[in-house]
Order: C-alpha cells, then sequence, then structure tokens
C-alpha cells in the first residue's frame, strides 16, 4: 500500500504545483462573497437560495476541477514518459491507476474543504446562521466528483485525453436524467439504471432539513460501489495495455 | 474472456459485484429520498435530473434581472411603463429561470395591461401570485390590476385581504407602508369601511416603526406626510 500513498502524494503535489486549489478557492471567495449582492428575494427565502446557488457553484467548479486533475493525468505520463520510470520501480499497473484515484481524490477533497469553508463562513457572515448543511451538500459534491475522477482514470487508462473528457460528461449527462428518461420505478429499467441522483441532495440541503444519516450511508455505499467498480475496471484495461 | 487470466476474471467479477453494490446503494437511496422535507415556497425543485443546475438558473435569473434593473432605472428612467418592451424577452426568460424571483412578475404584469395586453398581464399577476404566495408585492399588485384593469372588485378584494395575512412576506417596511396603503385604497372603493379602519390602523404602526428606524418613504402613498 505504500507503493499507492506514494502516488497519491505525487498526485496531490503536483495539483499544489499548478495551484489548483488556491484558484478554486479564490473563485469561491468572489463567488460567495458577489451571491447575497443577487436581487433580495422578499419571499422570506433568500438563505435557502443562497445555499442553492452556493452548492450549484460548488458542484460546477469540482466538476471542472475534475476534469482539469484527471482527463490527462495517465495520458500524459505516458507521453511524456515518466510512467515508465514509475512502473520500473516494482509498481504494479494496478497500484498506480488506485493510487492516482487516492491522488485526484484527496486533492479534490482539499479543494472541497476551502470551497466549503468559504461559502459556509460566507453564508454565516451575511445571513448571521451556521448553515452546517451546507457540508453535507458539499461532502455529496465531492463523493460525486470522485465517482467522475474514478471514471476518467479508468478511460484514460486505455483512451486519449478528448475521448476521456466526451466519454466523462456523457456518463454524467446519462446519471443524471434517469427520472426523465424513465419516468419512475415503475418502470422495469428504474432499478438497474446506472445514476449518480443519490448524490444530489441540493434540494433537502438548500429547503428542507438535509438528509438522515440512514441516506449519508447509502450514499456512501454507491460511492464505494462506483469508485471500486470503476478503478478496477480501470486497472483491468491498464494490466492489458501494450506500453 | 479467452484471454483473461484467473486475477483478470476475478477482477471482472469484482466489478460486476461493486456495480450491483452500486445499485443497491441507489435503490436504497431512492427508498429514503426525503420528500416530504421540501420547503413550502413554492419552490418546485425535483431531486432527479438536473436539479444542481437549478443553482445555476436561479443564478443566471438574478443575473438578467440585475442587468434590467440598472438599464430602466438608469437609461429608461423618464420611458413610460408601457413603452418599455424592450425588457418583455428579459423578464420572461427570468421569470421561466427562477419562478420564486419576485419583481419581474410585477414588472411585466404592469408593462402588459399598460399596453392593453389585460389578459396576459392579469395571467401573468396570478402566476406570480401562484409560485410565491407569500408574496405581498404580488398579492397587492395582483389584487391593483383585477382592481383597475379587469373591473372585478370581488376578486381584488380577496388578494388585497390575503395581503394582510401574518404569512405574507415584505421585503421591508416601505415595502409593506406601500402595499398596504394600496390595500387601503381598493377596501375603501369596495366600501370594506371595517377593514379600512384596520389597515389605517396598521399603517399607523408601521408609520410610528419606521419613523422609529429612521426610515422615510420617498414616495409616500398613502399621502399622510
Amino acid at each position: 500500500m505504500n507503493r499507492v500513498f506514494a502516488i497519491a502524494r505525487a498526485v496531490v503535489s503536483d495539483a499544489i504545483r499548478r495551484r489548483i486549489v488556491w484558484v478554486v478557492a479564490l473563485f469561491a471567495l468572489v463567488l460567495a462573497a458577489v451571491i447575497p449582492m443577487l436581487p433580495s428575494y422578499g419571499v422570506g427565502v433568500a438563505g435557502a437560495v443562497y445555499r442553492e446557488i452556493a452548492l450549484a457553484m460548488t458542484y460546477v467548479a469540482a466538476m471542472i476541477v475534475t476534469l482539469v486533475l484527471s482527463v490527462a493525468r495517465i495520458p500524459g505520463e505516458i507521453e511524456r514518459r515518466t510512467l515508465y520510470s514509475v512502473l520500473a520501480r516494482d509498481v504494479r499497473r494496478w497500484e498506480y491507476v488506485l493510487g492516482t484515484w487516492m491522488g485526484i481524490a484527496l486533492t479534490l477533497g482539499a479543494a472541497m474543504v476551502a470551497f466549503g469553508a468559504i461559502i459556509f463562513g460566507v453564508g454565516w457572515v451575511v445571513y448571521s446562521v451556521p448553515m452546517w448543511l451546507l457540508w453535507q451538500g458539499v461532502l455529496a459534491i465531492w463523493m460525486e466528483a470522485a465517482v467522475l475522477a474514478a471514471l476518467c482514470v479508468a478511460i484514460s487508462t486505455v483512451a486519449i485525453p478528448v475521448i476521456v473528457a466526451v466519454g466523462a460528461l456523457a456518463f454524467l449527462f446519462v446519471a443524471h436524467v434517469r427520472a426523465d428518461l424513465l419516468g419512475g420505478p415503475e418502470n422495469p429499467l428504474w432499478y438497474v439504471y446506472p445514476s449518480l441522483d443519490a448524490f444530489n441532495i441540493i434540494a433537502p440541503v438548500s429547503h428542507g432539513s438535509g438528509v438522515s444519516p440512514a441516506y449519508l450511508a447509502m450514499m456512501a455505499l454507491v460511492f464505494t460501489g462506483w469508485v471500486a467498480a470503476l478503478v478496477l475496471l480501470g486497472a483491468l484495461g491498464f494490466s492489458r495495455r501494450d506500453l | 474472456m479467452d484471454g483473461l487470466t484467473n486475477s483478470g476474471r476475478l477482477a471482472l467479477l469484482l466489478v460486476v459485484v461493486m456495480l450491483a453494490v452500486a445499485l443497491i446503494g441507489q435503490a436504497a437511496t431512492d427508498a429514503l429520498v426525503p420528500v416530504t422535507e421540501k420547503s413550502g415556497t413554492g419552490q418546485s425543485i425535483e431531486r432527479a435530473g438536473f436539479a444542481y443546475l437549478t443553482g445555476v438558473r436561479t443564478y443566471a435569473a438574478a443575473v438578467l434581472w440585475n442587468r434590467l434593473d440598472g438599464l430602466f432605472h438608469e437609461y429608461y428612467g423618464e420611458t413610460s411603463l408601457d413603452e418599455q418592451v424592450y425588457m418583455m424577452p428579459t423578464l420572461n426568460m427570468a421569470v421561466m429561470l427562477d419562478p420564486q424571483l419576485t419583481q419581474p412578475y410585477y414588472v411585466a404584469a404592469w408593462v402588459l395591461t399598460q399596453r392593453g395586453e389585460v389578459e396576459e398581464g392579469l395571467d401573468l399577476a396570478a402566476r406570480g401570485v401562484e409560485n410565491n404566495p407569500q408574496s405581498g408585492l404580488l398579492r397587492v399588485n395582483h389584487a391593483q390590476l383585477l382592481a383597475l384593469f379587469a373591473d372585478d372588485e370581488a376578486a381584488a378584494v380577496a388578494q388585497a385581504e390575503a395581503a394582510l395575512g401574518e404569512d405574507i412576506v415584505w421585503l421591508d417596511l416601505v415595502q409593506q407602508h406601500d402595499g398596504y396603503a394600496s390595500v387601503r385604497a381598493i377596501l375603501q372603493n369596495a366600501g370594506e369601511d371595517q377593514r379600512v379602519t384596520y389597515v389605517e390602523s396598521r399603517l399607523a404602526e408601521i408609520d410610528e416603526e419606521m419613523e422609529h428606524l429612521g426610515i422615510h418613504d420617498e414616495h409616500d402613498h398613502d399621502h399622510d406626510h
């Protein structure tokens, strides 16, 4: 496992060197400061509107950062030939794939914590209410971003960055239109359709009282299932690739 | 499968198992979805689909409105409302993007009725109330349009009465003061003297509170200063 952590550390160091987290934090600060200046919502939902917009922007930022971090990570290493020196140090290919995903997920986690702290802080200062529920939303967004990162890593073991990006965006679209395509649970395909809607808790977080611990546990199960399946597929694809 | 080693087959089997785990978790979250926890603000956000993008939609609507607000206050401030049709497409778009943004209903309904498109204006005002039942601004707006353009006194009084409710939300004391002044005029025309007395007492209280807070209503809708 040490080799996996070493690769993850290298990915995080690279992201720090590229100042990705700081750029995200700065973006969050500007954004969160601007949200309260939007037109006043006179129907008593200003706080809810703030939470809704803050989470939507967090989501968009998370998906962009995920794509930036993961689309070209493995193809870039292959192209620059740095991968060969890594694999020459007795690192197995599955360890490389897992370490890469872990590094991206950790970087995303740091970015989300920074983003979350800023939207939470601005919300507290402007509305005088600590909006703890925002952290549930941030956690769900991080989970979805980490699943997307696993997909990108899996595809990138066998494809060029353009295909990875298109595949990731297509997956994101398909995984969020289950209700529009199938209607509801009465459709026999409902329970086998791959969906990421489990991570979409913006409505209860923004306008309700959040989700229950049981829901969070099930969300973690969906996260584990998706990440494990995709990282395994990536490892399988990478192990069969002729480098 | 022929080209796969035993470990490859095992990995594929694990992939299938983990996907099944994801689908089981997915079904469980479906069962636990907190549908009853939506607020009663008229917000019709659905959990499925691109619900995350509702925040982006809200943001876009707000940006559109901000842009328009500056335009018609600064550049078209001297132009009568019925000539300000330039803003209709943007107003429609803002309302479509965010049904909870109250101001566009108010402005667009007046532009339409002033231009003689009374039915459309009243429809829009009614839609605003439907989507924002607690908005005092939109209740009074609808009541005024019903009284002035539809000649429907009973409906106007009903809306005006609704604007006096305890659950009604006002942006600030000035908006509430102006709203109550309009309600008073509608009730006066309808001969609802008892209710007029009540509204006047409420107006006096609001006046007192505004005085205490040092707030001045530049419009002076109730002509008491």
